[in-house]
């Protein structure tokens, strides 16, 4: 009898430990397919803390890594279908309204105080970056995306080439051609040039992005509503004067090649030592002192004069997916201080949380973030967050690529890609009272 | 009664004729049923789609019936043809190279006269083949970098200038027509080596008793045995270079410009990159309907030159 006792008060006792863990860990057993994009440095540097994730949670991470150039397409074709291929989706700003359909709104999450403690989590901490942080991934109020990197382009220069021709950091784009000039220069004599005064980015992927920033420094508007969109937005005085520029720029102090290279390859340009100025985001911020790949350790500053497009990327939760509390945990977790902080120290380049990118311990080895906070405060800017600014964004890169390769002239590149921008919207139906 | 024990006969003997038999329906009814699922429904539901005004990052719009708006949207617009003459010229050159390149190594190759290493050779020329066209996209753009591609430190070491290889309209234009030559030549070898080995050997011989030169063998007897592999290496050849993709995508993504887009590309940014499907699905059938009619054409002028 007593035997028996023993035996029944010993599976309760184990019941009730399992009931115990069960509600510590309430997904534990799940897995969660994550979409990251392949190489982008702060993923790289989420991944390496994920285990700590699945040892707290109990739950399995899968990453499912996609080039940048393909993730959209790859997600969407899935989003579309209903495949419910995705948890979590890694969701570049300039894409959000492509993805918005499809994605989950959060504010369900934050209100259950079961599953979020706003005063804890400090939401602040995000809009104090930047003022765009929470509103670019918000529509009609709710909250699509925990910020999850935010990088804006800097102009990143050798400190050494700069110093050596008696020259401080440009201040506006007059400086920035004068001393690309200056340091475009042929160092060995044999009458090639060694080192260019710029990369630019001007690949098809990239151009508009700078073309913009120096649009907007010339005194250029884009207002963000597309209903307000003119055939002169962007055909007008500025927009000439910014697509010579370009090819100014392209003509005499930049490489060749650079009609072909989007970020990835400007990066590699610098670290090769071959170009003196960039225009460039903030995720290859740690490329520059890797002494595995770089020539230039320890000799690239930063500083930033001009407007840039706030390069926020979230994580978001597609609507399809079938583990939506699970989903928001690893979203939570991720975005959450302490490991934004462990993901910035193990590489991420580009934190979104203002506590992070202020902390002065952080700021010795990621000397580009008070450039960083300063662009994000001061010059970032958000496009028409529409899902036609791929096609937009495509018919000036095309039009000013034209000019580059001498193909077309700047004057008539403005009148094609206007019109061309003009009609997407006029199609999509944004010009109909 | 004899005459009706043969008309009764004969009458079963026909029903039992006329009673179909379905065996042979069951056993291809699985193979069809796939090729309906993933040609024919594919086929009829763009065709469909492309009569249509549709985007998946529209998803809450349903599809809105446009008849041929956007089959006239493709052509009135500029890019289209200039694209489509890309295409043509891409393909053409192409093929062309690959045909020369191919059968003057295929001649070599089928000679009475062993080349010594003769299999070895084989096997490394048709390696290029067995790459993916993605790597090989990625293996030519190493190749064609600038600062550090091996073939502008090969123009360098025999002081040459290097070239911008994909930056320049006309030369990545150029550069693109020699990866897609390099990747495929193997293929246009092979065929023909494969028609050049099965050619009967006794013509040859009669020939050569009558006093043909190599020239006249070549061009009276070797052509025109050969012709019917010829045509088909080209036909193939030709579509596949008409949907070249990969290669292009890798290299310049269609750039500078549209220099080198080709109908392919131009297909996928229409279709994955702005997302507007009906427009992309007109495209593809656009594109289909261009390699149906050239292929039907050089099959008529190949039938009347035979």
């Amino acid at each position: 009898m007593r035997k028996w006792m023993f035996l029944i008060v010993g599976v309760l006792v184990l019941a009730c430990c399992g009931q115990g863990l069960a509600a510590e860990k309430p997904y534990a057993g799940q897995e969660l397919r994550i979409s990251f994009i392949t190489g982008m440095p702060t993923d790289v540097a989420l991944k390496s803390v994920i285990p700590e994730f699945e040892k707290e949670t109990g739950m399995k991470a899968t990453i499912i890594d996609t080039f940048y150039g393909e993730v959209l397409t790859k997600n969407m074709v899935d989003l579309y279908a209903g495949t419910g291929a995705y948890d979590v989706l890694h969701v570049e700003s300039i894409w959000f309204a492509q993805y918005l359909p499809y994605l989950y709104p959060l504010d369900e999450f934050m209100e259950d105080p079961r599953l979020f403690d706003a005063a804890e989590y400090d939401m602040d901490d995000f809009a104090a970056f930047s003022p765009l942080t929470l509103s670019v991934f918000s529509r009609e109020g709710k909250l699509y995306g925990f910020p999850h990197m935010a990088g804006v382009p800097l102009n990143w220069y050798r400190k050494d080439l700069l110093k050596k021709a008696g020259l401080k950091p440009p201040q506006d784009l007059d400086e920035y051609y004068n001393h690309a000039k200056k340091l475009t220069q042929d160092t060995d004599g044999d009458g090639k040039i060694d080192i260019y005064g710029i990369a630019l980015s001007g690949a098809r992927s990239g151009l508009v992005d700078e073309w913009l920033s120096f649009f907007f420094s010339f005194g250029g508007g884009l207002h963000a509503r597309p209903e307000l969109f003119l055939r002169t937005t962007f055909n007008n005085s500025v927009g000439l004067k910014t697509v010579e520029y370009y090819k100014k720029l392209y003509d005499e102090v930049a490489p060749p090649e650079s009609l072909t290279w989007e970020f990835g390859e400007v990066g590699s340009a610098m670290q090769r030592g071959v170009v003196a100025m960039m225009w460039n985001w903030t995720c290859g911020g740690r490329w520059y002192d890797d002494p595995e790949t770089s020539t230039v350790v320890g000799k690239v500053g930063a500083n930033t004069f001009y407007p840039a497009r706030f390069g926020l990327n979230a994580l978001s939760i597609p609507a399809d997916g079938p583990k939506k509390e699970a989903s928001f945990e690893f979203i939570k977790w991720a975005m959450s201080k302490d490991i934004v902080r462990k993901t910035t120290i193990a590489g991420g380049p580009n934190p979104a949380r203002a506590s992070v990118v202020n902390d002065p311990e952080l700021t010795k080895k990621y000397w580009w973030f008070p450039a960083l906070r300063h662009a994000a405060t001061r010059w970032a800017r958000m496009y028409l967050e529409i899902p036609e600014w791929s096609a937009i964004d495509d018919a000036l890169a095309i039009e000013f690529q034209k000019v580059c390769s001498g193909e077309i002239s700047p004057e008539k590149a403005l009148e094609v890609a206007s019109n061309n921008a003009y009609e997407i919207l006029e199609e999509a139906g944004y010009f109909k009272e | 009664m004899g005459c009706q024990a043969i008309l009764t006969g004969s009458y079963e003997m026909m029903k039992m004729q006329n009673k179909v038999d379905i065996t042979p329906y069951l056993l291809i009814s699985a193979a069809a049923a796939i090729l309906f699922v993933l040609t024919i429904y594919p086929l009829i539901y763009s065709l469909a789609l492309s009569f249509h005004k549709f985007s998946i990052a529209r998803p809450g719009v349903p599809w809105r019936f446009v008849g041929v708006k956007n089959y006239a949207k493709v052509f009135t617009d500029p890019v289209f043809w200039r694209i489509i003459l890309n295409t043509l010229i891409f393909s053409c050159s192409t093929v062309g190279l690959q045909f020369v390149i191919g059968f003057g190594l295929a001649l070599l190759f089928s000679r009475e006269v062993q080349i010594r290493g003769e299999g070895v050779l084989r096997s490394a020329l048709i390696l290029p083949m067995m790459v993916p066209p993605i790597l090989v996209g990625l293996i030519w753009l190493f190749m064609y970098k600038k600062d550090f591609g091996i073939i502008n430190n090969i123009l360098w070491m025999l002081n040459v200038e290097p070239v911008t290889w994909l930056s320049k309209p006309f030369i990545a234009f150029l550069a693109i027509i020699a990866a897609e030559t390099w990747e495929w030549t193997p293929f246009m070898f092979l065929l023909l080596l494969a028609g050049l080995r099965s050619l009967p050997s006794d013509i040859y011989e009669s020939s050569e008793v009558d006093g043909a030169s190599t020239w006249q063998i070549f061009r009276y007897v070797t052509v025109p045995l050969l012709k019917p592999i010829i045509a088909v290496a080209l036909i193939i050849r030709f579509m596949d270079a008409f949907r070249i993709f990969d290669m292009i995508f890798q290299l310049t993504g269609g750039g500078p410009g549209v220099a080198t887009e080709t109908i392919s590309l131009y297909i996928y940014r229409n279709g994955f990159r702005y997302f507007d499907m009906g427009f992309a699905a007109a495209l593809s059938y656009i594109a289909l309907i261009i390699i149906v009619l050239f292929t039907n054409l050089y099959i008529r002028v190949l039938r009347r030159a035979t």
